[in-house]
């Protein structure tokens, strides 16, 4: 074969390969450009409904919030629609709101989210948290419990409003967890142990440690200015439940004056009626009452379609709302039942609903 | 855009006129019984996988019916088959199952191609003789039957992003005796950059080295008859664990020591053979600082195999498997006793016919036995200028639950049942001229898989609860054309499947929806054009949009993504010293996209290998 034969014979490789090298850098251009005007606000604004904190799946970054307004019209992954598409982050703890402000603790990403509540637009990251849980505020400042981690003592973080700064950090116990304020006292549930810790909101200094029930998590503070702190309960040796979760009352002084053994392990969720003299909590997917003063409970909601109760909140109106994570295989519902404990409405909302915030108008 | 000019490129081939005078195939499949020794029937893939220096997971990567998640650069991989999941692929190494015992499954960033002669797979539950998972299918990685020379071969690979390998090996045969050594050292120090989704920033990923170690020792000994073969993996990794991309940063890591080790002894009988093969395999991993978990496996298989007159074929025998597992989230648990016996018979119906027949009975203590018969036709037909061959198969399988499933504290459920699995499989492959191409489509009907669940207490159970329907096609065509020195090579894989929830189940919405991480369609198309000593490469790939929860929410979907690599390669002889040099250009448009959800992959990036061998 001569050498121009040869070449004319090969002459269609050449074409079919350099044409598809032409054809496909002729594609569309990269991906990896962030498009914001794609996804400017195309939501609205969130002046009254209510949010639902979607916690995301462990490790995989997909926490979010939907929005339920007035209408009942629900609207899934606002933070990411009103911000460019930008993550949340990985599993979204809590949303504490504060006039026009929303602050989104985002626990395995490290960091809390301050948004403008009303277009849910993005005003500033605070970084330097390690596994935030919870925030309360309280004057010019805000507190936010922090995990740590799993080996070291949980710590308050003291947070400048004005300026989103960090001032301080008190170390309290393991698993720093939920949040109250009475008396200029700050109290934090150290939810790996058995104990609150007490912090002088003047001096910054812990007071005192309380001895509680098991895994204590959620407070609230009564009618009677009592406070009340639900103990999840432990484990065994070989990590059956020990089915000893509580309710544990501290009067005014701080002295624990009543407990409540439930005799199962509860979630560490706990909401109050508006008049504070009735507490809700739940275990798997039934939902408990305690009217303060009894010496027992009841069964307020039993709901056997549900997969797993994940967050609980009681809206203005007196409406319960109940989070169900279907196991974080699915989208997540939110159950809302009125005053008797009667289903009202089903919604359909992000990954793992575990907390609601109601914003009225 | 770029699917249409996929499928520009894709239709090119149909129209260059095939020249007549020269036929060279290179056959990446082969078809027949017996190729691998541990399965039957079917059609079974052989990759040669000696010059890759790269990991498992990247060799399969353009295969037929499977698909790979990579959760992170150079981070866990695992395989799915056609629909399933990792935990649904049986993985044999010498015949002896090499899935976690804890976690049922295999991660192949984790075997390296340098340490590894060939791989085989097999999609479908037809296949493997023995051992559990293969509802997906089953990969084979190794066997003895190779006859070794003398010759030695180092490799050394650089790369972006601080890669580095460097290999040797070497091969040996003296008269009765055989062998072949491997070392290999592979790092990265993984920060490559990637742009925030939702930001103008680009990030440097953070915390996602890693570095490994592995040495393979093989020995045979022949005489007579008769056959003893030793081989032995030894493997160990350091490996940061990628972070999600909104926390980018970490300290976790995950420390690996395996140690794999076999005996063959095989005899060659008169019209038959008998194989007697035990295994140990240790796997050790320690997750940060926490204890470490530890797993352990005793294998004991024997194939005989018999030809009974002209006809018949048989290929029977057991295999007993002993699983351990201690950690702090086990209770001092006895092991896992498995046995399995198999029986399968070829029958050569005429000239054109063959059929399969298969029986196994597999027994587990204290959880019951399954029966799971098979049976297998296949046709082929000389062409004048190539083969036709189909075939069309029916089969049962299962998988047990894994330790983890069984004995995890909190949770492990020890009254699980098995997970079970009817399918059918028909297909259609023709080689004529320089095209083959193969069709399959299958359906595969299972139940009883196994989901964890949240149970009271924030303890999670896992429950026999979900159904599932999975029905797909594949599609290979093949190219290839060579006039002197000049070659091109082409071959397009386009797979579509359906792996559909039957249950309805954690809610209305997930029945009927596509299970997570399984694209509805893949599309591959690979060309090497050779010209003297040197070739380049071309390699494009489409991976569809894939969800990740049960009820197919668009919220959580992981978008579609499009890769293009390119590769040259320039061979130098030098005496008796070969050396071959490749640079790759992988993602060559930069394309930022994830494989599993919030987990970045890397933009543009270079590879150089440079293999001599002696």
């Amino acid at each position: 074969m001569t050498q121009a034969k040869y070449l004319f014979n090969s002459l269609p490789l050449y074409i079919l390969f350099f044409a598809t090298l032409f054809f496909v850098s002729c594609t569309d251009d990269s991906e990896v450009v962030p498009n914001d005007n794609a996804t400017e606000n195309t939501i609205g604004s969130f002046s009254s409904g209510i949010f639902v904190v979607n916690e995301g799946n462990f490790g995989a970054a997909d926490g979010s919030i939907s929005f339920i307004d007035s209408e009942g019209i629900v609207q899934n992954d606002v933070f990411s629609e009103n911000n460019a598409l930008l993550p949340l982050g990985d599993v979204v703890q809590s949303m504490y709101l504060r006039d026009t402000l929303a602050f989104i603790l985002v626990n395995n990403s490290n960091k809390v989210e301050v948004v403008d509540v009303d277009e849910m637009k993005l005003l500033h990251t605070i970084s330097g948290v390690s596994l935030p849980r919870y925030m309360i505020t309280e004057g010019d400042y805000g507190y936010i419990s922090e995990w740590v981690s799993f080996t070291d003592p949980g710590r308050i973080s003291i947070l400048d409003l004005k300026t989103y700064e960090v001032l301080d950090t008190v170390a309290v116990g393991f698993g720093a967890e939920a949040l109250a304020i009475r008396d200029n006292k700050l109290y934090v549930s150290n939810n790996f142990g058995s104990t609150l810790s007490v912090m002088d909101l003047s001096t910054r200094e812990i007071i005192q440690t309380i001895t509680v029930g098991p895994s204590p998590a959620a407070m609230i503070i009564d009618q009677n200015d009592h406070l009340w702190v639900v103990c999840s309960g432990g484990y065994n040796e070989d990590y059956s439940t020990a089915n000893n979760g509580s309710l544990v009352q501290l009067d005014t002084n701080d002295e624990v004056v009543q407990e409540i053994a439930l005799g199962m392990n509860v979630s560490g969720k706990m909401v109050a009626n508006a008049d504070l003299s009735i507490l809700y909590f739940y275990s798997g997917t039934t939902v408990y009452s305690y009217s303060i003063g009894d010496e027992t409970y009841d069964t307020f909601i039993e709901n056997t379609s549900a997969i797993s109760f994940y967050g609980i909140g009681i809206a203005p109106d007196g409406d319960m709302y109940i989070g169900d994570s279907k196991g974080f295989l699915s989208l997540g519902s939110v159950y809302v039942y009125d005053e008797m404990g009667r289903e009202k409405d089903e919604f359909q909302v992000g990954r793992g609903p575990n907390g609601f915030v109601f914003k009225p108008e | 855009m770029k699917v249409v000019v996929f499928w520009m490129v894709f239709l090119c081939p149909f129209f260059l006129r095939a020249q007549s005078d020269t036929v060279l195939m290179r056959p990446i499949e082969i078809m027949g019984f017996g190729m691998v020794p541990y399965a039957t029937g079917d059609v079974v893939r052989e990759i040669h996988t000696l010059d890759h220096i790269k990991t498992l997971d990247a060799s399969l990567f353009s295969q037929a019916g499977i698909y790979m998640k990579n959760y992170g650069h150079q981070q866990l991989a695992t395989i799915a088959f056609r629909g399933t999941s990792a935990a649904h692929t049986n993985v044999l190494w010498h015949g002896i199952p090499v899935n976690s015992p804890t976690l049922g499954s295999t991660d192949f960033s984790q075997w390296h191609a340098w340490l590894i002669d060939d791989v085989a797979i097999q999609p479908g539950n037809q296949g493997a003789l023995y051992g559990t998972g293969s509802i997906g299918g089953t990969v084979f990685i190794d066997h003895f039957n190779k006859i070794r020379t003398n010759g030695a071969a180092i490799g050394l690979g650089l790369g972006s992003f601080g890669y580095n390998f460097q290999g040797g090996r070497a091969e040996y045969k003296k008269d009765h005796l055989q062998g072949t050594t491997h070392i290999y050292r592979e790092a990265i120090n993984n920060d490559f950059s990637y742009p925030l989704k939702g930001t103008d920033l680009i990030q440097t990923q953070q915390n996602a080295a890693a570095l490994s170690y592995g040495f393979r020792q093989e020995l045979q000994h022949f005489w007579q008859n008769q056959r003893l073969s030793i081989d032995l993996l030894l493997f160990y990794q350091h490996r940061e664990s990628q972070p999600i991309i909104t926390r980018n940063y970490g300290q976790d890591f995950i420390k690996t020591h395996n140690i794999k080790s076999v005996v063959e002894h095989f005899i060659d009988l008169d019209k038959g053979s008998l194989s007697t093969t035990l295994g140990w395999v240790n796997d050790q991993m320690i997750y940060n600082q926490n204890p470490e978990i530890r797993s352990q496996q005793v294998t004991l298989t024997q194939r005989y195999e018999y030809e009974i007159g002209d006809r018949f074929h048989l290929n029977s025998g057991f295999l007993i498997n002993l699983l351990a597992a201690k950690g702090s989230n086990f209770e001092k648990i006895n092991p896992q006793k498995q046995l399995d016996f198999f029986a399968i018979l070829k029958y050569k119906i005429n000239t054109h016919w063959n059929s399969t027949l298969g029986l196994r009975e597999s027994f587990i203590v204290d959880a019951g036995s399954k029966l799971l018969p098979s049976l297998g036709v296949e046709g082929v037909w000389m062409l004048p200028k190539g083969t036709l061959v189909s075939y069309a198969k029916i089969a049962k399988g299962f998988r047990y639950p894994t330790l983890n499933d069984l004995f995890w504290l909190p949770g492990g459920n020890p009254s699980l049942k098995p997970e079970q699995s009817a399918s059918a499989d028909i297909g259609v492959k023709v080689r004529y001229r320089k095209f083959n191409t193969q069709v399959n489509v299958y359906q595969t009907w299972a139940k009883d898989w196994i989901l964890w669940l949240p149970q009271t207490g924030n303890i999670w159970r896992p429950e026999n609860i979900q159904n599932v329907g999975i029905s797909g096609i594949e599609y290979t065509l093949g190219y290839q054309y060579s006039l002197n020195e000049t070659e091109l090579e082409s071959q397009a894989v386009l797979n579509f499947q359906r792996s559909i929830n039957k249950s309805a189940y954690p809610n209305q919405a997930a029945l009927g929806s596509q299970l997570p991480y399984v694209p509805y369609f893949t599309a591959i198309w690979s060309n090497t054009f050779h010209i003297k000593k040197w070739s380049i490469g071309l390699d494009q790939s489409y991976t569809s949009r894939r969800y990740t929860t049960l009820d197919q929410s668009d919220t959580y979907a992981v978008d579609p993504y499009f890769l293009l690599d390119i590769a040259t390669d320039y061979q130098l002889n030098l005496g008796k010293v070969t050396t071959q040099i490749s640079f790759k250009i992988k993602n060559i448009f930069n394309n930022y996209y994830e494989n599993i959800q919030n987990r970045a992959m890397p933009g543009i990036n270079f590879q150089l290998q440079i293999i001599t061998k002696l």
